[in-house]
């Protein structure tokens, strides 16, 4: 025991004060717990930010938190308001909203008249009076708040520090207002002093040594010793902070918010209206009646969701998916508890539940303490209705979106402290964007040396000190994608509410997992492509064949569709179209739905980084026998042939076999979401792998769950996600299989989505026979329609949407005018359609004029001596005499084609070289079929796709297009350092190496790249023809 | 003029020139002869380049860098100019950058007409990198074209350039620019050679090239074919007169440059004398003149050659520099009284000469007629003008307050008209206990300190990491022994030794 005085910080600034305080909260908590304060206040300007983070570190070490908040008024009072309990606490949030809610994104306002209609009684008040402040406001504070208000007294050692003692202490006296010792703290340790300045640079937008008198003149902003602070203040002084924090007895544990309740009608529980809406789904799911193993788990759920209360949290969703489905917007839901047969008799998932039985082990669970979690997926051009009306309905008071921290990442590191450093502009572009973060940052100097860059100079090692604290430093707040936060009471008093960047938009201050950590319910909201492309299918179908589908009545489990798959001819098809996802289907052949939810989980990092993958398909190919390290795990494996491959399977051996406790595995859980960005994986590395040898699972083994771990971290894929992901890919696959003409339309009717552009879907869609036919003014719509056709697929026309640089009202005049009847001319679709030149051009760029201008040139040539109406004057007429323009030539019209509707329907511009590349001995990309694996073989092609994957350690992947097809490239890292430029910069790419085969898939592997771009721009040779 | 034009050259005011006279519009043959040399390396040649090592001079477009010339070492790793920045480093990750400096091109295109002038007279400037010259009346002295064109040729010996003749300062130019070698005397043989010129090699606007392209326009010769009202009507009549220029239908002006133009203008005075007084009214009859000429030439000055000439070989030198370049003969003539107050001539005098060697492109004072500010600003820059007139240049300067925490940087000399302090910092010094003098160098004062009686509480001061001066400090105010009032400080990092920093008054 020691025998200084006992002291407890109550003015504490942390990062969550952006670009001022210079530590973390966690960091402050743990510094005063080190310290042996009795207690620490975080108390960020205008912000509860930080406080839930605040809390998790306090109750870990064990000290107190008191959570508060810096203001300063308008006229420049200041002060810093400490909750004392959970009335106070909600005031203090009230007000905060208040003076966010009144000024932009990322700003406040409160004047004095505001603050003092609706104060926050019940909390504390330090005032943080200096030399200029007046006795008249600390009156005014001491009335507004009896008994609650003291003076801070901040010793910082600057200059004149005793008239400024002395004037305080005469304010004291004179307001009769008692004083208390304050460290007015930016920060948890004093060498964050050069951190603290450089925020101050990227705050100002300055650089340090033209900051002067903004940086503060000394670092003694840190939490400072007992002993140093015994030495400052008088005993007194000390002694009142710890009045204080007995005073402030509150915790964000005491905070419970409750679901709406105003779904369950009159005469009813919410249990008992839960239990109702799912027994009317259910009839409607099966009118036969439920098999009886469904009707077990319905009510084993029920009785859960009674038991944790989380009945109106269901009715929630249920009444969001209500509303979407009576405006015909179609949704699907995911995550832990969206998969139960609750929810599938609720509507809120169109996973049947009897179709497999695996899925629903990992419901929401009695022993982890975790909330349930359902994300709903809704069409994404129609994403706001919902969101609109889910304002409407609850009101603004009690709903608002979860924010997420923004916080720097490596790049955005180096910009700003590089800046602030005075590097100029170019040399920070080239140090930011020229490295690759992902080699960790102990290579940053090795990779700043490579760059031509000094690593020994002082400058550059300042750089890479700062970088690598101020990464994960939170920059400002932004919108969760679509995480909702709904109350039954006024949401402000629960977590202060402010502006987001998008008007009549409002966000928390807190983000996911902070609501987590408080064990709060959130709904996320997201936006789809898929959805919206399944519904414009299910609308187009039903235009021309009169038969409605939904996702409900789509055939299961067609064997057409899985062989289609099996091809991996999944161009445009949900999650397995990617290149990755491309090559596995032939490897994994899934077969049925199952399958299906494997094969989405496995192409993902996790997976891969644990070395999952390659067990799974020999065990899979009966290549390898199945076994299972205990029994105990064979039971969480079984489903996966003994290799994890799902987050929960990860997250269920680290409780079997390493004796993980359900907590444990939850924080677990969040670390890896986390770990890119903060670290902090090391401990339960070392936890996992002694629990796992301890109980005697070999150290390999563990050590892959681990580095599966590691790979889960920033796409984290459970096992309730794949399970609806697949079922949106088994559901477009079959649109595709079936109906390729009205899937791509829609396709393209909702893009942007997907990993393919316009011309690759159309490409695919020519492929399987679908005729496309271009734009054309004359009877193309805005969106890509049907139209009849001779062949079994109606034919695709292109609509107006393809076109660029063309209005939508100027499109939606044509159509409209047409309804009178063809255009005769261009002066005559100018003076209908009112068209303006940009119009004008674009539709002659997109080749749209042809049927009444002629080829392109043409009809350039027209559309710009088009002078348009005005209010007073007729559009002039000219007799212009016929004008002599070249035909465009094939290419011409390609490359036109494809600047201007992003595709071309007119032939593959590598066909056009086809004979050339004949000379040289290149391959049509189909032919490599034929071929057989370590064959010597040359392809060509566009380069539709350069990705490389952080899994695979410097490999580049490169897909080259020709007119037969997609040829897959693999550059090992020599090659891509030898042949770099070729890599990088063609866009008509020769490759030459050898044909790898490995269960029908084909790779080229690269030994020599040829840049042939030069043949694409040879617009300027022609020949003569007029026409 | 010829202003409408894209390609038209740039002017600035600063360059005196006279105009080529048209020639007569309906001469046949015995016209103008222009000879264009392009040196595409130019804005290369920047002094801080790196030899040996690929090098590129980028330029700002929009919101990013994109390269703007590229050295041949580069151009081999396929660096081309109009590449964005980033696109070069990932073919080149050596590659050594410097931000375009049009100024330092157009000096060096300044430099080349130097050289240029030893054949014509007439030289226009095509800007960025090119130059024109009419050669017509030289050929003769040269003997004839060809060695006339290898004399000059001879002349940039350290320079990669093209060169090409023509009747047409813009057909010329157009030549040279595509490096089409070319002497074309015969005005009728002009379209056959430039109609295979590719409209985006012309110096057209992108947006106008790019227009014409969608019509399968890619040539001069494209061009050509069209019927002239349609073309005008669509695409302005200024590409029409750009054709019809090159082609010499319509006159093609360009501005003379000559370079190094000078003033100097001299009086003969009636009466000999040294009356100041006399002077003066002869110098302010030359003043004027001047002013008329940097008037004319849309220019000032700041450096003034006076010459007070006693007999034909004597003369005392009056050199009046100015803090602020001027052309106000009412001005520059007040100063001269103060200076001529303060000059003692050893002999009458019997002619005054005024010379001006270097002028610069005329900025116009802030001319807010209500603004109070500046025109204390032209007082206080007045007076102090008076003051260096009268004791020199070098004996006056000013201190300067600097926002820097740490005092021994919080202040700095400079000379006057230098200074900008900012009100923040003037009010940050205001609430700083500082004394009112500082020592050049803080003096240890290990034995004395016992001695001293500390009348305030530390002040920590510690800053300055960043430019590698990292102090930490904690200052108080102490009486010394014999009663005066010492600013001293203990350096916290170097074992907490003391030191006396200044004195209070």
């Amino acid at each position: 025991m020691d025998c200084l005085p006992d002291y407890a910080e109550l003015h504490v600034t942390s990062n969550f004060t952006f670009l001022h305080g210079a530590s973390h909260p966690e960091e402050l908590v743990k510094q005063a717990c080190t310290l042996g304060y009795r207690a620490i206040a975080i108390t960020d300007e205008c912000s509860l930010s930080g406080v839930v983070r605040a809390h998790v570190a306090a109750k870990a070490c064990g000290i107190k938190l008191i959570i508060g908040s810096e203001l300063k008024l308008d006229d420049g009072l200041r002060c810093v308001l400490l909750a004392t309990d959970r009335a106070s606490y909600g005031r203090l949030s009230r007000l905060i909203t208040h003076a966010r809610r009144n000024a932009d994104k990322g700003e406040y306002r409160l004047g004095r008249e505001e603050f003092r209609s609706m104060p926050p009684e019940g909390c504390i008040v330090l005032w943080l009076a200096d030399e200029n402040s007046q006795v008249k406001d600390g009156v005014w504070l001491a009335k507004l708040f009896p008994q609650r208000v003291w003076i801070a007294v901040t010793r910082l050692l600057l200059s004149n520090e005793s008239a400024y003692l002395e004037y305080i202490e005469q304010l004291s006296v004179t307001c009769d207002l008692p004083r208390v010792a304050c460290g007015g703290v930016h920060m948890h340790k004093r060498e964050r002093r050069v951190l603290q300045d450089t925020l101050t640079a990227i705050r100002l937008n300055k650089p340090l040594n033209e900051l002067g008198f903004d940086l503060f003149p000394n670092g003694e902003r840190y939490l400072r010793s007992r002993e140093k602070l015994a030495s400052l203040y008088s005993l007194k002084l000390l002694e009142q902070t710890i009045a204080i924090a007995s005073l402030c007895n509150f915790s964000l544990d005491e905070l419970r918010y409750e679901y709406p309740k105003e779904l369950v009608p009159a005469g009813h529980t919410p249990a008992s209206w839960l239990r109702r809406l799912t027994e009317q789904g259910a009839n409607k799911r099966w009118p036969q009646g439920a098999i009886k193993k469904v009707k077990t788990q319905i009510e084993h759920e029920l009785k859960l969701i009674a038991e944790l209360q989380y009945e109106s949290y269901f009715l929630t969703v249920h009444d969001i998916v209500r509303f979407a489905r009576e405006r015909g917007i179609l949704c699907q839901g995911r995550g832990s508890a969206a998969n139960s047969a609750v929810c599938y008799c609720l509507g809120i998932t169109e996973v049947n539940p009897s179709l497999t039985e695996l899925l629903f082990e990992r419901f929401i669970s009695r022993e982890r303490d975790e909330p349930p979690d359902i994300d709903v997926d809704f069409e994404h051009e129609r994403r706001e209705e919902v969101i609109q009306y889910i304002y409407r309905y609850y009101g603004r008071e009690r709903t608002a979106l979860a924010a997420t921290v923004i916080t720097y990442q490596f790049r955005s590191a180096v910009r700003d402290v590089g800046k602030a450093l005075g590097f100029c502009l170019e040399q920070v572009n080239r140090l930011s964007k020229s490295i690759q973060w992902w080699d960790g940052l102990d290579r940053l100097t090795t990779q700043f040396e490579e760059h031509g860059f000094d690593g020994a100079n002082p400058k550059i090692k300042k750089l890479i000190d700062l970088v690598s604290v101020i990464i994960g430093f939170p920059r400002h707040l932004s919108q969760h994608v679509g995480g909702f936060v709904i109350a039954e009471g006024d949401l402000s008093e629960l977590v202060p509410i402010e502006n987001a960047a998008m008007p009549e938009r409002t966000v928390i201050q807190w983000e996911k997992d902070d609501l987590e950590s408080l064990g709060l319910l959130k709904v996320d909201v997201l936006g789809l492509g898929m959805l919206s492309a399944i519904r414009k299918s299910f609308d187009l179908i039903e235009g021309y064949k009169g038969k409605r589908w939904s996702m409900d009545s789509i055939p299961k489990e067609d064997p057409e569709v899985y062989a289609m798959m099996q091809k991996a001819d999944t161009v445009g098809v949900f999650q397995i179209e990617s290149r990755a996802q491309m090559s596995m289907l032939p490897r994994l052949k899934p077969a049925n739905y199952y399958d299906l939810v494997i094969q989405i989980a496995i192409v993902r990092p996790g997976p891969i980084q644990g070395d999952m993958v390659h067990p799974y398909l020999r065990r899979r190919n009966r290549e390898e026998a199945v076994d299972y390290p205990s029994e105990a795990v064979q039971q969480i494996l079984q489903r996966t042939l003994g290799v994890p491959i799902f987050q929960e399977q990860v997250m269920q051996i680290a409780m079997v076999a390493a004796g993980f406790s359900p907590g444990e595995s939850d924080q677990l859980r969040r670390s890896m979401a986390a770990w890119k960005r903060r670290g902090g994986l090391e401990p339960y590395e070392r936890k996992l792998v002694d629990g796992m040898q301890a109980r005697g699972y070999p150290i390999e083994f563990a050590q892959r769950i681990f580095q599966q771990i590691k790979g889960f971290g920033d796409y984290g894929f459970p096992e309730s996600h794949s399970a609806s992901f697949a079922l949106l890919a088994y559901v477009s696959s079959w649109l595709k299989c079936y109906e390729p003409a009205a899937f791509t339309c829609a396709l393209l009717n909702s893009q942007p989505m997907g990993f393919y552009r316009p011309a690759q879907l159309v490409n695919d869609a020519r492929r399987h026979d679908v005729e496309i036919r271009p734009v054309d003014v004359q009877t193309s719509h805005w969106d890509c329609t049907l139209e009849p056709s001779r062949t079994k697929q109606p034919a695709l026309r292109l609509g107006l949407r393809m076109v660029k640089g063309l209005s939508r009202n100027g499109a939606d005049e044509i159509v409209c005018q047409r309804n009178d009847g063809h255009f005769r001319n261009v002066q005559d679709l100018t003076q209908r359609a009112q068209l303006n030149k940009k119009d004008l051009e674009a539709l002659a760029a997109a080749n749209a004029l042809t049927r009444i201008a002629g080829h392109r040139h043409k009809a350039y040539w027209e559309v710009s001596g088009v002078e348009p109406a005005t209010d007073i004057l007729p559009a002039p007429q000219f007799n212009e005499g016929e004008v002599l323009l070249y035909k465009p030539q094939e290419e011409e019209n390609i490359i036109a084609d494809y600047a201007s509707t992003g595709l071309t329907l007119g032939r593959h511009p590598v066909a056009l070289y086809r004979d050339r590349l004949n000379d040289i001995g290149v391959h049509p990309a189909q032919k490599l079929t034929h071929l057989s694996n370590g064959c010597v073989a040359s392809v060509a092609g566009l380069v539709v796709n350069r990705q490389r994957p952080m899994t695979a350690s410097g490999v580049i992947f490169v897909t080259l297009e020709d007119e037969t097809g997609h040829a897959n490239i693999v550059v090992w890292p020599k090659v891509v350092e030898a042949q770099r430029r070729n890599l990088i910069g063609a866009r008509l790419l020769v490759v030459h190496g050898t044909v790898q085969i490995e269960s029908d898939v084909i790779h080229v592997i690269a030994k020599r790249l040829d840049d042939y771009s030069k043949w694409l721009g040879t617009l300027r040779t022609r020949s003569r023809d007029f026409h | 003029m010829n202003a409408n034009l894209n390609i038209a050259p740039k002017f600035t005011p600063a360059e005196f020139e006279s105009y080529v006279e048209p020639a007569a519009e309906n001469l046949s043959t015995t016209e103008h002869i222009w000879l264009c040399i392009c040196f595409p390396e130019l804005a290369l040649q920047i002094p801080a380049r790196e030899q040996g090592m690929p090098f590129a001079v980028i330029e700002q477009q929009k919101n990013r860098h994109v390269i703007y010339a590229a050295c041949n070492i580069a151009q081999s790793q396929g660096i081309t100019p109009g590449m964005p920045l980033n696109a070069a480093y990932a073919l080149c990750r050596n590659l050594r950058v410097c931000m375009r400096d049009a100024t330092f091109e157009r000096k060096k295109l300044e430099q080349l007409t130097r050289q240029a002038a030893h054949f014509t007279p007439s030289i226009a400037l095509q800007e960025p990198d090119a130059l024109l010259m009419e050669v017509s009346s030289s050929l003769k002295l040269f003997g004839g074209m060809e060695k006339l064109q290898n004399h000059v040729r001879d002349t940039f010996p350290e320079y990669d350039f093209s060169l090409s003749v023509a009747p047409t300062p813009t057909a010329a130019w157009l030549l040279a620019h595509n490096g089409l070698e070319k002497t074309i005397i015969d005005k009728a043989s002009l379209k056959s050679v430039l109609g295979e010129i590719a409209l985006i090699d012309t110096g057209l606007s992108m947006k106008l090239v790019e227009g014409l392209s969608k019509s399968g326009l890619y040539t001069l010769r494209d061009l050509w074919r069209l019927p002239r009202d349609g073309l005008a009507r669509r695409f302005g009549v200024s590409l029409l007169e750009f054709l019809d220029r090159a082609c010499a239908i319509q006159p093609d002006l360009r501005r003379v440059f000559i370079p190094g133009v000078r003033f100097k203008v001299e009086l003969e005075l009636l009466v000999h004398s040294d009356s100041a007084h006399l002077l003066l009214i002869a110098l302010g009859k030359l003043l004027e003149q001047a002013e008329e000429f940097l008037r004319s030439h849309d220019a000032m000055t700041d450096t003034l050659n006076i010459e007070l000439w006693h007999d034909h070989s004597t003369h005392t030198p009056l050199p009046i520099r100015l803090q602020k370049a001027a052309r106000q003969a009412e001005h520059f003539l007040s100063i001269i009284t103060e200076r001529l107050d303060h000059l003692t001539l050893p002999h009458t005098v019997e002619r005054v000469t005024l010379r001006i060697d270097q002028v610069l492109p005329y900025a116009e004072p802030h001319a807010d007629l209500f603004d109070k500010r500046e025109s204390d600003k032209q007082d206080w820059q007045q007076l102090t003008e008076l003051i260096k007139a009268r004791i020199g240049n070098e004996k006056i300067y000013c201190v300067q307050t600097i926002a820097d925490h740490r005092p021994e940087r919080a202040w700095q000399y400079c000379s006057i008209g230098k200074t900008h302090n900012n009100s923040n910092t003037q009010t940050w010094i205001k609430t700083l206990h500082r004394p009112t003098g500082l020592l050049s160098q803080a003096q240890p004062i290990a034995a004395d300190r016992k001695k001293l009686k500390f009348i305030t509480n530390a002040e920590r001061i510690e800053g300055g990491w960043w430019d590698d001066n990292d102090v930490c400090r904690d200052y108080y105010v102490a009486v010394s022994a014999k009663g005066s009032r010492w600013w001293v400080y203990r350096d916290l990092k170097q074992d907490n030794r003391w030191y006396l920093h200044g004195l209070f008054t």
